[in-house]
């Protein structure tokens, strides 16, 4: 028998919906994709302990223990989200997976545990003038660019759904955009409620490239 | 396209935009700008409905949401809206609406004899009527229903959509009358987030109707630049069409906006609806006042009118109220309205005022003009009939209000505009906390203390001339400014208005009936519920003292209005008749909603259907979807219940689904599973005390079955563990558990053991789970993995090991929850779909069938392995479970304590054991409750109930599990199943274990 027919599938990969549906003025509000390149972990250690682990030689380790809580932090090849005091996700490219793999397994003497779930959580990323209102349909959280702005992010519930939602820069257009980690499980379900919720906005869904 | 009663040019409305709409199936035309009731007015349209309890002709009262009478219903069938009030229906070309009444034609209404037995249908007429028998109030009550006329629900599925908005601002300012409006832009110059929200399609409040001049300009030129200003602020957001309809803690405040109701046409991508959650730091309640009534008798006529209203149509909407206009009153308001008619070319033929000789600047100006005015007088009645008022009579009463002196003829008139001054919109003052105080000289009931960030401006806290309801905005908007820490920016002037003189009110809550036998008629507190003064009387006689006892008994306040006409003058007469003050009497309670709310609003989208609840799939699920498998909830999750071929029966599909795994080999999706990594040198010990077995000599490669208990030692949760490395376990929950069990074990880790090193992950979503089961289990596992050693010895029952599918890492663990040799592998869930499609494929030669989770619990019946939640249930120890085997005594363990206490060891507990009926065709429904003997009579002792139930192809016998008393010792003996039907089925009691006691077949 030949293996070879195993394959990688996102959680949205089978998502079957209009790619595009302009609002009720004719403007596209809201763009939505899934991103499929990361890798993610969740580290869980004493984030006081491992600052002291950190030195020149170990930025890395630095960059996730002081890290503000409610924040995340964009690297060269990684971002590190705050999840609690002695919590937070790694995501990477899934070619600097290893970046974060090594780099724990320097950390043996310090009790810690790095899951992957890489596997686990869909990232949707979600852009445009109206993402901002798409989310306030469905989240009791402030997302007023006072209260939530660029670096932040909460764990909240977005439709029911607990969901980390990030604020981001894109640098080049100077616009605010979102992503929103979700279990893999309750993918199907939030981006039909996206879709929903963006329907008089008008939305576009920006495919991945196989 | 004749509107008699409009004005050649007063009004905002439209006039280059006729509408042509239908009320009670008669063509008629308004204009853009109208509501459905001014457009009535214009058309002289009189009578709206007959009323609820006496089904006498009413006619339009208001002018906004206080209207108790112009009840309408628009739309049909599923786009049917019952009771509305046509006062806030926006017209739009093609309205179709009809009254909500009893009676086919609303002329002739037989019921309306009833007005002819009134005295025999008092307050409480329904309680003292309808209570024998008592089982037929169902009966009485749906006669009762239909005969008052309440409206239809839709006939079909609201084709509407709803939404939510949830909002933070610094400030929320309900009501955009003149002190909302100030207040909203002295805090928005300030740099504050404002909500705006107003209840109207226009905002302005009052300055609408309104013919002042404001710092020099017309109301309407300064209302523009405020609301210009306001607009240009990036953080203030202006809402009309929205009512602030509850007022919760930490200033939360619920508001309604209607976003299409004005719109011609239906659009599905529009919501009809949308729920504005708002979190606010400081609130400001500019809500404006109510016009209140005086009763007196008759004074339900069409036509008779709040003078406050007649302004409004008058003012707003360019129409006459009637064409011969006579006014009640015991304050000044009425006067300017008087005069703006005399001006519009209205005829005013008197000002019947109770205070005995006015003289503020407005009264003489009116007294100029030539209008006349009776004033020490008061209308004792109102005559007419079905076409409207005709005539009120006049009278004199003496100086308290209390006793009628001297018949003093009648004023023809066809319209009645009454007031007895303003009643503040307390109601989500109090909703807040607040508790509403009178205030004597007003004469009305005014905010009290506030409980909450908020306060009240305006004509909401008493104040009613213009200039007060400025100061009080700007005051307001630098305090709310302040209090949601903003530094104060440019302070707007008090605009300049005229200052005249005025007198102040004279309450009166009811004329009182005439012992002159000027007219023998009733006075009406609440119009929509048909409570009477006498109501409140013979409520006071029957010993009734407190409002909110009276309320209830006579209805009072009761409508879809929520008697915001009637409460107050109800209260102040009940006041009266029980001799004290109404300051002492209070007012009711006001709770939410404001205005009605439509379920579809408090729903949002999560109305039906994909978006009703949270849905969770596996990675496996559209293999499931094109297979054709029929699914059922666990939880969120959908999991495939069974997979029918052709034109299977479940039950046809589920027997073939347990043959093949008994016989040769089956694939379940067992992804929904929760799964927690648990990692630490302290993971041994945490499992220790979670769990009721013992956990520190389990070898790495291997798995145990745990049962975890609450504090009070009931069963909570099982599931199988495998340790995975020294320091590293992977314990499995049920589907359902996954979220509880990790909060538990959190709770524990953070709250009570902080010193054990160990965390915890959830991994649920990162694998996806394919159970294989079945004799030929192995040999397919063999092909998938050809270079691991599959031999009992090699990898025995409970075992685990990690491997690798082409470079997927995967883990495989050998457990079954069929009774049959059975495997489970776990990959990351990102290949689980290609990795269940291969094993499909690898599996057809085996003749692999993929089995839904109804074949599953036959599969464990039939081995008697428990359902947590469904064979327990929160009240099932280990002990019941006949589980001793599995609770260690030499080591301490959640619930430890209370499971040894004695009476956990009662015999007489209910026990786990499995049942065969005599019949063996004849399946136990799930719940039937157990006696002990056949024959009877009720009441008889329950011992038990069926927990598990089903027809086991296998044993060709039906089964089930159930809890019995004492049950484990009485293997063997004799129990009795009531069904709902009536039936009375016996079955044997016996060992939950069916089929393979001794689990060679799972252990082979």
């Amino acid at each position: 028998m030949t293996n070879n027919n195993i394959y990688i599938q996102s959680s949205l990969a089978e998502f079957v919906v209009p790619r595009e549906a302009l609002g009720i003025d004719g403007s596209c509000g809201v763009e939505m994709q899934e991103i499929t390149e990361k890798v993610q972990f969740n580290l869980r250690c004493d984030m006081s302990m491992l600052a002291r682990s950190s030195n020149h030689a170990e930025p890395f380790f630095g960059s996730i223990a002081e890290l503000s809580s409610n924040r995340f932090s964009v690297h060269a090849d990684y971002e590190c989200y705050w999840l609690g005091p002695d919590e937070r996700l790694l995501v990477a490219r899934r070619d600097k997976s290893n970046l974060i793999t090594q780099a724990c397994s320097r950390l043996h003497l310090l009790h810690h545990a790095l899951t992957d779930l890489s596997d686990a959580q869909t990232i949707i990323q979600l852009s445009g003038e109206e993402a901002q209102t798409i989310l306030m349909h469905g989240s009791m959280f402030d997302f007023h660019q006072q209260s939530f702005t660029t670096e932040m992010c909460a764990q909240t519930l977005l439709a029911g759904v607990p969901t980390l939602i990030s604020c981001h820069t894109d640098t080049k257009l100077g616009l605010l955009f979102y992503r929103l980690y979700i279990r893999r499980s309750y993918a199907d379900y939030l981006s039909l409620w996206l879709i929903d919720a963006a329907s008089e906005v008008g939305f576009r869904i920006v495919l991945n490239e196989s | 396209m004749t509107q008699m009663l409009r004005t050649p040019d007063a009004g905002h409305v439209k006039r280059t935009r006729p509408i042509s709409f239908t009320f009670n199936k008669r063509q008629y035309w308004g204009f853009e700008g109208d509501t459905l009731a001014s457009a009535l007015i214009a058309n002289n349209v009189r009578v709206i409905r007959r009323s609820f309890k006496f089904h006498r002709p009413r006619g339009i009262v208001g002018a906004w949401s206080e209207e108790p009478n112009a009840i309408v219903e628009i739309g049909a069938n599923n786009t049917r809206v019952p009771n509305l009030r046509a006062t806030q229906i926006e017209l739009y070309q093609g309205l179709v609406a009809h009254s909500v009444t009893p009676s086919k034609w609303l002329r002739f209404d037989t019921l309306a004899i009833s007005n002819v037995f009134s005295g025999l249908l008092p307050a409480g007429f329904y309680y003292k009527t309808f209570m024998w028998p008592k089982s037929f109030w169902h009966r009485y009550e749906k006669r009762i229903r239909r005969l008052a006329g309440l409206g239809y629900a839709p006939s079909g599925q609201d084709i509407d959509t709803y939404d939510k908005m949830h909002y933070f601002c610094d400030v929320l300012v309900v009501g955009g009358g003149p002190s909302g409006l100030i207040a909203a832009l002295t805090v928005a110059r300030s740099g504050g987030r404002v909500l705006l929200v107003d209840d109207q399609s226009e905002i302005g409040g009052s300055l609408l109707s309104k013919t002042e001049t404001i710092s020099g300009k017309l109301a309407k030129y300064w209302l523009k630049d405020v609301i210009t200003e306001l607009r240009s602020y990036p953080d203030v957001r202006l809402l009309k069409r929205a009512t602030a309809t509850g007022y919760y803690d930490h200033n939360f405040v619920v508001i309604n906006e209607r976003l299409t109701d004005h719109l011609e046409h239906h659009n599905e991508r529009l919501r009809r609806e949308r729920l504005w959650r708002v979190r606010a730091k400081e609130v400001i309640l500019a809500t404006g006042a109510i016009e209140r009534p005086i009763v007196f008798c008759s004074n339900d006529i069409p036509g008779v009118m709040l003078a406050s209203a007649i302004r409004i149509y008058l003012l707003r909407y360019g129409v006459l109220a009637g064409s011969k206009v006579a006014f009640f009153t015991n304050n000044d308001s009425v006067y300017h309205t008087a005069l703006s008619l005399v001006e519009s070319g209205g005829e005013v033929v008197g000002i019947v005022d109770i205070r005995k000789n006015p003289k503020s600047t407005i009264v003489e100006r009116a007294r100029s003009t030539g209008i006349p005015i009776y004033d020490d007088h008061v209308v004792v009645a109102a005559r007419g009939g079905f076409n409207g008022l005709k005539k009120v009579q006049l009278a004199r009463a003496n100086s308290q209000g209390d006793l009628i002196l001297t018949n003093k003829g009648e004023l023809k008139c066809d319209t009645l505009g009454v007031s007895g001054g303003w009643n503040p919109v307390v109601h989500l003052h109090a909703q807040s906390g607040g508790r509403p105080e009178y205030d004597q000289s007003a004469g009305m009931f005014v905010p009290g203390k506030s409980v909450q960030s908020e306060r009240s401006v305006g004509a909401a806290k008493g104040h009613i001339a213009l200039r007060e309801c400025f100061v009080d905005g700007v005051e307001a908007g630098k305090s709310a400014a302040l209090g949601a820490d903003l530094k104060l920016g440019q302070i707007p002037d008090i605009p300049f208005t005229i200052a005249e003189s005025s007198e102040a009110l004279k309450p009166m809550w009811e004329v009182p009936p005439s012992q002159l036998n000027l007219h023998n008629d009733k006075s009406f507190v609440d119009l929509q519920n048909d409570t009477t003064a006498s109501d409140l009387r013979l409520a006071v006689r029957e010993g009734y003292t407190a409002i909110e006892h009276v309320k209830r008994y006579t209805a009072l306040g009761f409508g879809t209005d929520q008697g915001k006409l009637g409460n107050i003058n109800g209260a102040g007469i009940v006041a009266k008749y029980l001799g004290v003050d109404i300051s002492e009497l209070g007012t009711t309670r006001f709770r939410p909603n404001y205005t009605p709310v439509t379920f579809g609003a408090i729903s949002g989208r999560s109305i039906g259907g994909y978006l009703f609840d949270p849905v969770r799939k596996s990675p496996i699920h559209e293999w499931h979807v094109m297979a054709g498998a029929a699914f059922e909830n666990v939880g969120q999750w959908k999991r495939p219940w069974y997979y029918p071929r052709d034109s299977e029966t479940m039950d046809d599909s589920v027997k073939r689904e347990c043959l093949a795994v008994r016989g040769g080999v089956g694939a379940l999706d067992a992804s929904t599973l929760g799964k927690i990594e648990i990692r630490g040198p302290d993971a041994s010990t945490l499992l220790n005390r979670l769990y009721t077995n013992s956990w520190s000599k389990l070898p790495v490669g291997r798995c145990r079955y745990g049962l975890m208990l609450g504090e009070d030692g009931m069963v909570m949760d099982d599931g199988v563990t495998a340790r995975i490395g020294d320091n590293h376990y992977l314990m499995t929950t049920t589907t359902g558990g996954a979220g509880p069990v990790l909060t538990w074990m959190e709770r524990w880790l953070q709250t009570e053991w902080p010193d054990l090193k160990v965390y915890l992950t959830s991994v649920t979503d990162q694998w996806a789970v394919v159970s294989l089961a079945g004799p030929d289990s192995r040999r397919l596992m063999a092909n998938l993995y050809p270079d691991l050693d599959f031999s009992e010895e090699v990898f025995p029952f409970m075992s685990v090991v990690s491997a690798s599918y082409v470079g997927v890492p995967s883990r495989i663990f050998r457990i079954s929850f069929s009774g049959e040799l059975g495997y489970e592998i776990n990959v990351p869930a990102n290949y689980g779909y290609s990795l269940w499609s291969t094993i499909m494929k690898f599996g057809e030669s085996l003749n692999i069938t993929p089995y839904g989770t109804e074949t599953m619990h036959i599969l464990r019946a039939e081995k008697g392995y428990i359902i947590v939640g469904q064979d327990t249930d929160g009240s099932v120890t280990p002990h019941d479970l006949g589980m001793d085997w599995i609770v260690s005594k030499n080591k301490d363990f959640i619930g430890k304590r209370s499971l040894f206490r004695e009476d956990m060891k009662r015999d007489n507990r209910k026990q786990f054991v499995g049942l065969e009926t005599d019949d063996p065709l004849l399946i136990l429904p799930e719940g039937a409750q157990l006696t002990n003997e056949q024959n009877r009579s009720i009441p008889v002792d329950m011992v038990g109930h069926v927990t598990s139930s089903y027809m086991s192809v296998e044993l060709n016998r039906s089964i089930a599990l159930a809890l019995v008393k004492g049950g484990i010792k009485r293997h063997g003996g004799k129990v009795y199943a009531h069904l709902i039907d009536g039936r009375i089925v016996p079955a044997t009691i016996r060992s939950p274990n069916f089929y393979d006691p001794k689990n060679k077949r799972q252990e082979a």
